[in-house]
């Protein structure tokens, strides 16, 4: 098992500095903006991919705290159940984070895999809790009607904010670890 | 190094459980309204800052859309001439339909005397995010007099109810939400039914009797029964009949008067309470 890099409290600090005031502004972009630009009905979730992408570069623990604020905003700014959002983005940080460190130096096609479990997850969970407070849908319309299309979605745009999310924890945080290597 | 990997792994762990557990309990408090005072302050900033990108949503909308524009103007263009023929038509139709019933022109006639119900416009500044529900954020809330309840509606029909405020934002759930279920009427063959939204934003009608003839195109209204909105408030359009010898009712498709895509105003219906049908036991 590749041994993960422990990160020293100044550079949590740092993530946590950047990650608020962009997980807030991915908040009132999904909330406001985002909605009404859907692609192909389906909204893109702009905070969940940027949540998996940061867990891809900087690991579980910061994912995690990325998962938990901004799950609470997306709450706070859509008027959803305040604490609905954040599990499923914490599972889907977890598994990317946990996933990073073992597989990523070997192969370039068990990110996509992991990408593709952790979004999938997240839906199934996010549409259980739905389910659990009340939601009146069935699980096979819930996901084949929307976690299935939602999923391969999210999956295609992964790349692209990969990219961004990229850049941005290198300008943060130095170099970091790429795919593949 | 083993130790330290083990250590990590207890962290990771821990701070998964404490953060599952934290918003567990936070969707406990909020579910069973214990949060709701506390969750409506801390919303302010998010409606306000909500209220300021909404206001400069429209010249960005119309950017981001110009170059789809450009592309589907003439295909837009002849798609309209179509629709303008077809809706010419349909206006005969309906004025024959019109001259035969004269019952549902006097039923009209008192719809039109009945006192008009007070409405405050407001703003949409905020969706919600989820694919799963189909919500909306209104920007104004339990301080400018709106009640959850409240039938929310535009000039062109109606759009959902109120279902949960906050001092200065509301949430309003959309017709289309698939916990959406509202009892109506069809507007020739005056059968009830109940609207019922879906997850993927379609609309159907339910529970029309068989032997009722429902055709396609037909209005779809409120109907008032339950007490939970005014009645006559207009839902949508019929437009595909689903009849089957072996069900004992019928259901159809309603395609919504409303563009739920397109909603930047709305109308909130101050002045309708609607039934309280908590049953009291009054026995002694």
């Amino acid at each position: 098992m590749a041994g993960e890099r422990v990160y020293s409290a100044r550079e949590y600090a740092t993530s946590l500095y950047v990650g608020v005031p962009l997980l807030l502004s991915l908040a009132f972009l999904q909330s406001s903006v985002l909605p009404r630009i859907p692609i192909l009905t389906i909204v893109p979730n702009l905070t969940l991919l940027t949540i998996v992408a940061w867990s891809f570069q900087r690991g579980p623990n910061e994912g995690m705290v990325w998962a938990m604020i901004g799950g609470l905003a997306i709450d706070l700014a859509t008027g959803a159940p305040l604490g609905i959002s954040p599990p499923p983005l914490l599972v889907a940080a977890l598994i990317v984070g946990i996933a990073r460190a073992r597989v990523f130096r070997h192969n370039i096609l068990l990110p996509a895999l992991i990408s593709l479990l952790a979004i999938g997850l997240y839906q199934i969970i996010h549409l259980a809790l739905f389910k659990a407070i009340g939601l009146p849908v069935s699980w096979h319309t819930g996901i084949v009607e929307v976690a299935v299309p939602s999923t391969a979605l999210h999956l295609a745009l992964i790349p692209v904010v990969y990219l961004g999310v990229s850049r941005l924890a290198r300008l943060v945080h130095g170099s970091q670890m790429r795919l593949g290597r | 190094m083993n130790m330290a990997s083990h250590s990590s792994e207890r962290i990771r762990w821990r701070l998964f459980l404490i953060f599952v557990a934290i918003c567990l309990i936070l969707l406990v408090l909020h579910t069973t309204g214990h949060l709701s005072t506390a969750v409506g302050y801390l919303q302010i900033p998010f409606s306000a800052a909500q209220s300021w990108i909404s206001d400069r949503l429209g010249g960005l909308e119309s950017t981001l859309s110009i170059p789809g524009d450009v592309a589907a103007l003439q295909a837009e263009n002849e798609q309209l001439r179509m629709q303008i023929a077809r809706l010419e038509r349909q206006n005969e139709e309906l004025t024959e339909i019109y001259a035969e019933h004269s019952w549902l022109s006097s039923l009209l006639d008192y719809a039109r005397q009945t006192p008009e119900h007070q409405r405050v416009a407001v703003d949409v500044i905020g969706w919600d995010t989820s694919n799963f529900v189909h919500r909306l954020k209104i920007g104004k809330g339990e301080l400018d007099g709106i009640e959850p309840g409240m039938p929310v509606e535009t000039e062109r029909g109606l759009v959902g109810r109120v279902i949960a405020v906050s001092p200065h934002s509301a949430q309003v759930q959309l017709l289309t939400d698939a916990d959406s279920s509202i009892s109506a009427r069809l507007g020739a063959s005056r059968a009830d039914g109940t609207v019922q939204g879906q997850l993927t934003a379609d609309l159907t009608i339910k529970w029309i009797k068989q032997d009722v003839p429902v055709s396609e195109n037909e209005l779809v209204m409120t109907s008032g029964l339950g007490g939970y909105l005014p009645p006559d408030l207009v839902i949508g359009r019929v437009i595909q009949v689903e009849q089957s010898a072996s069900q004992l009712f019928q259901e159809a498709r309603v395609r919504p008067a409303v563009d739920f895509d397109r909603l930047e105003i709305v109308l909130v219906i101050t002045s309708f309470e609607p039934a309280n049908l908590t049953t009291e036991d009054n026995s002694p």
